[in-house]
């Protein structure tokens, strides 16, 4: 058998020898799992944004008490006769609402301290290593009671945990970041753009920043899904959103119910179900992005599809 | 290949893993969760692993009162029966009120052997008058020694209501070993009482204690009763569907059909803690806000639908109640006749509502959400994040009062922010429970939560219990006729229970909603003998000391062949 | 000697700004200790009178006289003697027997489990990265699926499933509680057979994350030139996988691991909760919610030892282990 280290003739490839425009390295090749990913997490943000306008009302109570799906109510109703499908669009809604919402403030945070902080270097690099590190070991929990006592009714529920799972998650991805930017700091063109007298702030948006894009958008993803598992952990303690419905505080209500214990798998299972599949078409899309944050996992699939093509013609030339 | 070659060195390892756990399983495998029969497992509520501490004055006690000490009576608060007799046998008032006589039993021993005397129960109550910390009763009468067998306790005016608390609340020590220690920290590693047990064992997931054989009573037959730490409510519920533990007072799934779920388990309850919203009523005091109108109260009590109530958010365990916040149980003869309605209604009644919000002045909006002077009928009712059960209960009542006019709406917060809110006056509604006192007796709960003095204006932390800030002089006078009246002239007490019961109708500061009960599961199986329904001679809780201690006392053992 | 100086002198701000934190926030929760207390006594059913608010207060109370300044210098002090003060929620249990009663089965639950975690998915993560195309490759998603997944949900359905449906393991408990701790056989097997499914459900909920990262670092790390030199060299693939690909590809895994060693220390209060699990969770749980300063100020300061330290060593091990990150 002849080594297989030369790799065989492929078919020709796609015959465009035009330069491939930088925006695209930028974007992610569709795949089937990038379009599973994104066919996931629109589908669920589809539900959580429009969902609420077409459901019943989640808090009319009905005397039938616990009882399972009907042709009326898909998803059956909670032991006070609440219509569990019209909790769960509210549900999504506001755990989509926590999500996104940590995911940004935690981004921002991130970026401001770990991209800054890197780029100034010296004393200030210092000083907001620290802050990170300090940040690092608040505990979250007590601060959670805390912040709640502070914040005016109006306002409480969703911000307070929000702001509590941005202020305890941004300081890992802020030291991802430094990391990054250290090295992408050193390269020739940051530096030809200083020496040229840029002022630091068009460095870093229009040097700096396009390099981390892929990473900060990888981080960003990772801080949505942790928001909106960490916000249903702390549900699950009695500690979730006061006031708002979100999936983990459905989850909570399920479980002071009974649900699973009486068998009542259509009030436990969705919340739980639905949090899986937008994490899981999160994790996808991050995939992706992975490749583009480092390109050489292309390899994985382009050593899958040149095995493939490999079968494939030595299957033709078998005929 | 070379990397099959690490995946079955990988195989191997997690092999010899699996394969190890396996047998050291094994090994454990063998003894079973104990059960001979004779030992009841019980399940407190306990939520984490015990810390050791036996002092039965210490807030952190984990079981030594009733159990390993013991009070000079026992009072049933489920009946009207007299006290019974402990460690006391007897006990008389003079005509005054002034002194209590107290007749001890003879031939009763501590577990180490040593004969209780009078010294004992003298040093006692001592004890707590001379240390602040740890007198929870606020006991301050004199206690002295007539002979071994008698003692007396005097008071300068009548103090007939504090009675209960001197003869049931407080357990006797033994002087001659307490008198080397310090009783607000010592954790009593090795408890000596009197009681019908001793502790034999202790660690942080559970303590075991064992029958005493030198009991005055004679030894009970339940031979060990083992406490286990669990982490909540959830986790009880599961035991007992696992049927690893034998009696817990808690919530289960499906609770009316116990029976018919694990027929070697029923189930048996007690009403007799009120379940009320409580409104920030007293203007004068600082609260703000529609309910302090005593016709906004008075229409949300009969806009509530208590059957549906009961069915949605308490599985049918809950009981009527009445406004006079008199127990309709034990405490039904001193209701007083002069005030209507007796018993809440159970189901709503809107026109009654409309007519009192109408007649005071409200009108309702187009909103179909009553309005007066521009202020709408809008109210927030303070609960705990945690409180799933009052969650849906005042969901419940939000739709219910939505249909009268009057919009509800569930405030969230920590238990910190809620006992903090309650305490200072800076909620409108908030829903909890009221409590019985050391007898069945409604004065005690009149003097905990509607006396004028034990409360404190908006802002400032309520002196006492009375966090709604009710102050009427009225009720205060006759509070303070009751404790000088003899518990026998049941005339002269009844006018006064009208005065309060009156003015607490008329006003509701603490909105009645039901009377909710204490339920416990019990294994009736391997245990006959609980206080069921006709022969009810103890309060049904596995955590209220006294009355478990009775229970223990009585059950026998179901011995299986 | 000067860099190590800085970098330990930083870390000692950092140390002390935590410090500083722990005192303050749990004093910024609402509520007061006596309060909560026989709060929670009425729930229990005890008769709660003014008079049994103010023996408490006596009890319980008696430093809150002390300024706030001077609580502060109390405090720093105290932890530099190794006084932790007393727990309210346990009165009068000193922290540090609160917390050395659970710690214990915390850092052997948790940490055990951890390790297992990064272990198990660090390995297969580089099996997964060595050889693309094979059926390993589809643990990738597998895993990351659990990893979405809340994790009290999954360990709910696991408990219900293995434990009630099949009873293969006990849903509850440290161990059975007939046996007496100690270190025979008979206690050890039993704590490992309860230990099981609580660990496993930690295992399953957090080898998705050390697998793919191991994977992603083990496939780029492989077409590094010098891997690629390596292979024209005709070296064995077993050793370039092991003293190529795999040390380098492990760097960043070992600073997250070293990160999650240190928090293993705050515990799992979910998995407790689940379990019924002995640990340090579950009282800081209590604490929190019984305002018990004490026992908060106690377990934050090992979680802020544990994390700096942790951090500190991750620093100072990387500039040893990869020259690239000495040049600044």
């Amino acid at each position: 058998m002849t080594n297989t280290t030369v790799p065989v003739e492929l078919p020709a490839p796609a015959p465009s020898r035009r330069p491939i425009p930088a925006w695209r390295m930028l974007v992610p090749t569709m795949t089937p799992w990038l379009a599973v990913g994104l066919a996931l997490v629109a589908g669920i943000c589809l539900f959580g944004l429009l969902g609420p306008l077409f459901v019943g009302d989640p808090d009319t109570i009905r005397d039938v008490g616990l009882a399972g799906p009907t042709g009326e109510l898909w998803l059956g109703t909670t032991q006070t006769g609440q219509d569990v499908f019209a909790q769960l669009a509210h549900a999504t809604r506001g755990s989509l609402q926590i999500g996104f919402l940590v995911g940004i403030l935690a981004t921002v945070l991130s970026a401001f301290f770990g991209i800054y902080g890197a780029y100034l270097g010296g004393a200030a690099d210092e000083v907001f290593s620290l802050l990170t590190n300090v940040f690092l070991v608040i505990p979250g929990l007590p601060l959670v009671i805390v912040i709640s006592g502070f914040v005016p009714r109006e306002s409480r529920g969703l911000w307070t945990i929000a702001v509590v799972l941005a202020l305890t998650s941004w300081a890992a991805s802020a030291r991802v970041l430094r990391a990054q930017t250290l090295s992408v700091r050193n390269r020739e063109y940051v530096a030809a753009s200083r020496l040229s007298g840029e002022r630091a702030w068009r460095v870093i948006v229009v040097e700096i920043l396009p390099n981390l894009l892929p990473v900060l958008a990888s981080q960003f993803v990772f801080a949505v899904i942790a928001a909106v598992l960490g916000e249903a952990g702390l549900s699950f303690l009695g500690l979730g959103a006061s006031g708002s419905s979100t999936l983990g505080t459905m989850l909570f209500y399920a479980q002071n119910g009974f649900a699973l214990p009486l068998g009542a798998w259509w009030w436990f299972l969705p919340p739980g179900l639905l949090i899986a599949l937008l994490g899981t078409g999160l994790s996808l899309v991050n995939f992706s992005i992975d490749e583009i944050v480092n390109p050489k996992l292309k390899n994985v699939r382009m050593h899958r599809r040149r095995m493939r093509a490999q079968r494939r013609t030595a299957r033709k030339d078998q005929r | 290949m070379k990397s099959s070659n690490r995946r079955s060195r990988l195989a191997r390892f997690v092999t010899a893993g699996a394969a190890a756990s396996l047998l050291l399983a094994g090994c454990s495998a063998g003894s079973d969760s104990g059960d001979d029969g004779t030992t009841l497992i019980a399940y407190t509520g306990q939520a984490g692993d015990y810390q050791l501490n036996f002092n039965p004055y210490s807030p952190s006690d984990i079981g030594a009162k009733g159990l390993i000490f013991e009070p000079l009576f026992f009072i049933n608060k489920t009946a009207t029966d007299d006290p019974k007799p402990l460690l006391g046998t007897e006990y008389s008032w003079n005509p005054e009120g002034t002194v209590l006589s107290v007749t001890l039993r003879e031939g009763v021993t501590w577990s180490d052997g040593e004969a209780f005397t009078a010294d004992d129960v003298v040093f006692t109550y001592q004890m707590l008058l001379d240390n602040d910390g740890i007198n929870g009763t606020g006991f301050d009468a004199a206690v002295a020694k007539v002979d071994d067998t008698h003692v007396t306790f005097t008071w300068d005016a009548p103090a007939f209501t504090k009675g209960p608390d001197v003869l049931s609340s407080n357990v006797i020590v033994p002087e001659h070993l307490w008198k080397d220690i310090d009783p607000e920290t010592d954790v009593l590693e090795e408890p000596v009482g009197t009681g019908a047990y001793v502790l034999s064992d202790f660690k942080g997931q559970a303590y075991t204690v064992e029958a005493n054989p030198d009991y005055w009573d004679g030894a009970p037959e339940v031979a060990a009763v083992r406490y286990l730490a669990l982490s909540g409510n959830q986790a009880g519920a599961d035991a007992i569907a696992a049927g690893t533990i034998d009696w817990q007072t808690g919530p289960i799934p499906d609770m009316a059909n116990t029976h018919q779920n694990f027929p070697s388990y029923d189930t048996g309850s007690v009403a007799q803690n009120q379940m009320v919203l409580g409104a920030c009523a007293n203007a004068d005091l600082g609260c703000e806000g529609p309910q302090t109108d005593p016709a906004v109260r008075q229409a949300l009590f009969y806009a509530v639908d208590r059957t549906q109530l009961n069915k949605l958010s308490f599985q049918d365990t809950a009981q009527e109640i009445s406004p006079t916040m008199a127990l309709t149980t034990t405490q039904r003869e001193m209701l007083s006749s002069a005030v209507e309605p007796q018993v809440a209604p159970m189901t709503a009644e809107p026109t009654e509502s409309d007519r009192i919000l109408t007649a005071a002045g409200w009108a309702k909006g187009a909103d179909g959400i009553y309005a007066k002077d521009g202020e709408r009928l809008a109210l927030t009712v303070e609960v705990v994040t945690g409180w799933t059960d009052y969650i849906t209960a005042i969901q419940t009542i939000a739709e219910q009062a939505k249909a009268a006019g009057i919009e509800i709406d569930a405030a969230q917060s920590s238990w910190n922010e809620w006992t903090d809110k309650r305490f200072k006056g800076n909620f409108e509604l908030a829903i909890d429970s009221l409590w019985q006192g050391p007898a069945p007796d409604p004065y005690y709960l009149y003097s905990y939560f509607y006396d004028g003095r034990m409360t404190a204006p908006v802002g400032e932390k309520a002196l006492g219990n009375n966090w709604s800030r009710f102050s009427d002089p009225a009720v205060d006078a006759a509070l303070d006729t009751l404790a000088t009246l003899n518990p026998d002239d049941t005339a002269g007490r009844q006018a006064q229970f009208d005065v309060i019961q009156t003015a607490l109708v008329a006003q509701m500061p603490y909105i009645p909603m039901m009377t909710g009960s204490n339920t416990s599961v019990w294994n009736t199986a391997k245990f006959s003998g609980w206080p069921v329904d006709g022969e009810q001679y103890a309060f049904p809780a596995v955590w209220s000391a006294f009355d478990a201690a009775e229970i223990l006392k009585t059950l026998t053992p179901n011995q299986s062949s | 000697m000067n860099y190590l100086l800085r970098k330990l002198g930083f870390y000692a701000i950092a140390c002390w700004a935590a410090l500083t934190l722990n005192f303050v926030i749990p004093r910024l929760l609402p509520g007061d200790p006596v309060d909560i207390l026989l709060a929670k006594l009425s729930q229990r059913g005890a008769t709660v009178t003014p008079e049994t608010r103010k023996a408490y207060a006596t009890l319980l109370g008696g430093d809150t006289d002390a300024s706030l300044p001077s609580q502060y210098v109390t405090y720093l002090g105290n932890i530099f003697r190794g006084d932790l003060g007393t727990s309210i929620s346990y009165f009068p249990a000193p922290v540090t027997e609160v917390i050395s009663a659970s710690m214990p089965w915390t850092l052997v639950l948790i940490g055990l489990a951890t390790v297992i975690a990064a272990f198990l998915g660090i390995l297969l993560g580089a099996f997964v990265g060595w050889r693309p195309g094979t059926w390993l490759d589809s643990l990738v998603p597998a895993t990351t699926l659990l990893a979405a997944v809340p994790y009290f949900w999954l360990s709910l359905v696991l408990v219900y499933v293995l434990s009630r449906v099949l009873n293969l393991f006990p849903a509850q408990g440290g161990y059975d509680v007939i046996l007496s701790p100690g270190w025979n056989l008979e206690f050890i097997g039993s704590a490992v057979y309860y230990g099981f499914l609580p660990a496993l459900t930690i295992v399953i909920a957090s080898i998705g994350g050390w697998l793919l990262g191991m994977r992603n670092m083990m496939v780029s790390t492989l077409s590094e030139d010098y891997v690629l030199t390596a292979r024209a060299k005709g070296l064995p693939d077993r050793w370039i996988l092991r003293n190529y690909a795999a040390r380098n590809a492990v760097l960043p895994s070992v600073a997250g691991f070293a990160i999650s060693l240190a928090f293993v220390v705050s515990g799992s209060v979910v998995t407790e909760q689940v379990f019924s699990y002995p640990g340090i969770g579950s009282r800081l749980l209590a604490a929190v919610t019984n305002n018990d300063y004490a026992l908060m100020q106690g377990v934050f300061l090992f979680i802020t030892l544990a994390v700096l330290g942790a951090n500190l060593v991750v620093d100072l091990l990387y500039t040893l282990i990869d020259p690239r990150t000495r040049a600044r």
